[in-house]
């Protein structure tokens, strides 16, 4: 008995063909008309100077945006991540959440471990420190010196009064890059605060 | 070819490895593995402790993801095996990683759309109820390119729809157990991998994806069944069930309902709606069965009571405890008939083209040699 010409299925005889390239077909349409429409959309929002942006859990950290600086909006999320990009400088603010009161050590060496994964995947990472630090905004937490691949600048854990929760900050930009920037993301780091739960 | 009837059952494979289909699926899930060691590898080797969580929960997640869809989730008796791995790895591999590149592009685009505060709300919900259900349901449809008795009924395309989902879930669970670590700071990585499998197996999993796809895959399942009904009415129907699967992935993920009943109810909802669908499906399958069942019967292939005691797996253990020291043949007479009556199901096939089928279980009956012509795929 010939299977391929016997109509168990709709799918028999030359469908054979057609129906796998179809659903190919499908799923490549699929594919092109969401790279047109992520192409279609800027990629980046210029933010209002001083816009104070909430985000994390509870969107319980704050962050006030000076001049100048674009938000990568593709590659933020308001529950976890912001990036914020101001000419070469680059801001990647991340939220963490603990699942037990965490000491600022522990916070330090658990972001060193998460900079293994860049690491294995052969980029050049060196992070110096920690030194304790505080902002202007009386939040408190560690600074190191940070080199990720050609890029050099700071990685900041600045953690909330319980220790539940913290923002890691990753500031990178080429070696060259201009005091402006350097001065705009050391303005940025400085407003970074937490609100009191409620 | 010379062979015993009672040993060599006239079972052609249900997977051909000569077909688009098959290599369509293959090609695609190797993608889609590329795509998943390229994100996950290096994380893996950064945690291997998370890894090692990960991997042993995935191990007994997929033996219990495969006994409940073999024992379950198809009326009669299981989906073969290559069917099912097939199933397993599209939804875990092709599908899995096709989204994780497809997502990438649509979440990327609704934040610049919807600004932070609204794609935080809103973007998954915007995003995977289309790619994750399409690259699913792409499977589901692959597989019954891969031959014509892979996917030949609607409770066929279920059953395979619940195994690409769980597929997909569990590769998603894998994937969202090493993010878990990125999102606990990287402090105490295990337990911050065992607190996420904790919510999407304990919480959510009852709910998840398996439920989605296997609505889809019934969708599919009656769209290619060779059932004789209007082509306008099949493709309704599977226009249908891929609707009501992605509605039910978009209220799974949208902000509505929030909060710990939110996170608890709406898997809940899924899998009532599960519920329903496989009862209007095992409905359905039975009504063909015991028609095909009675047409065997007045064509003296089955005796009466050998035809009630088939369609239900403990039925048929019960019949089969009566035979004693003969149990072993009468077990093997009992598969024949099985694949016999799965031969009728579909409809528009001629019953004349079952005459193998018969003349096995004649043959198995009178314990006499077959002489057969090897089955050709």
């Amino acid at each position: 008995m010939n299977d391929i010409g016997a109509a168990g299925n709709a799918v028999h005889g030359r469908r054979r063909i057609w129906v796998p390239l179809a659903v190919v077909g499908v799923l490549l349409a699929l594919i092109v008309g969401e790279v047109a429409f992520a192409r279609s959309q800027p990629d980046g929002v210029a933010v209002v100077p001083d816009t104070v942006i909430e985000f994390g859990t509870g969107q319980r950290a704050a962050v006030q945006v000076g001049d100048g600086w674009v938000l990568d909006s593709a590659s933020s999320d308001a529950s976890a991540r912001l990036v914020l990009v101001r000419g070469d400088m680059v801001v990647e603010l991340s939220s963490v959440t603990f699942p037990a009161p965490t000491s600022p050590d522990e916070m330090w060496a658990g972001m060193d471990r998460l900079l293994d994964i860049e690491r294995r995947q052969g980029i050049e990472v060196r992070l110096d420190g920690p030194s304790e630090f505080e902002n202007a905004a009386g939040t408190a937490g560690f600074q190191g010196k940070l080199q990720v691949g050609t890029r050099v600048g700071q990685a900041f854990v600045l953690a909330d009064a319980e220790g539940e929760q913290a923002v890691e900050v990753q500031v990178l930009a080429p070696a060259h890059a201009g005091d402006d920037e350097r001065s705009a993301a050391a303005a940025l780091i400085d407003s970074i605060a937490f609100e009191e739960e409620s | 070819m010379t062979v015993y009837a009672h040993a060599a059952v006239p079972r052609p494979p249900a997977v051909s490895a000569r077909t688009l289909g098959f290599w369509t699926l293959i090609a695609l899930s190797a993608f889609g593995l590329w795509t998943l060691r390229k994100d996950f590898l290096p994380v893996v080797m950064a945690f291997p402790g998370s890894a090692v969580l990960d991997l042993v929960v995935l191990a007994v997640s997929l033996a219990v993801a495969v006994w409940i869809a073999r024992r379950f989730l198809r009326p009669v008796q299981a989906p073969p095996w290559s069917g099912t791995w097939l199933a397993l790895m599209w939804g875990a591999f092709g599908a899995c990683g096709l989204a994780l590149v497809m997502n990438g592009l649509l979440l990327a685009a609704w934040s610049r759309v919807l600004g932070l505060e609204g794609a935080g709300d809103w973007a998954a919900a915007l995003t995977a109820p289309v790619n994750e259900e399409a690259v699913k349901a792409a499977g589901v449809m692959l597989l019954a390119c891969v031959s014509t008795r892979l996917v030949r009924s609607t409770a066929d395309g279920f059953v395979y729809g619940a195994l690409v989902g769980f597929g997909f879930q569990l590769m998603e669970n894998f994937t969202y157990g090493l993010n878990g670590v990125a999102l606990a700071g990287g402090v105490d990585p295990v337990a911050a991998t065992g607190q996420v499998l904790w919510v999407r197996i304990l919480l959510t999993g009852i709910g998840s994806h398996w439920t989605m796809s296997a609505v889809a895959g019934a969708g599919i399942g009656y769209l290619v069944s060779a059932s004789g009904r209007s082509t306008a009415r099949r493709v309704w129907v599977a226009v249908g069930c891929m609707a009501l699967a992605m509605g039910m992935h978009w209220l799974f993920d949208s902000p509505l309902f929030g909060g710990f009943a939110g996170a608890v109810g709406k898997p809940l909802v899924n899998f009532a709606i599960l519920i329903v669908v496989y009862l209007v499906v095992r409905r359905g399958f039975r009504a063909r069965w015991d028609e095909v069942a009675e047409e065997e019967v007045r064509a003296g292939s089955l005796a009466p009571v050998e035809a009630a005691s088939l369609s239900r797996r403990r039925a048929r253990r019960r019949y089969l405890r009566g035979f004693g020291p003969v149990r072993v043949a009468q077990e093997r007479m009992q598969q024949l008939q099985l694949d016999l009556l799965e031969e009728r199901v579909p409809r528009l096939l001629d019953p004349a083209a079952a005459q193998p089928w018969r003349d096995a279980v004649t043959g198995a009956r009178q314990g006499t040699l077959v002489e057969r012509t090897p089955l050709m795929l």
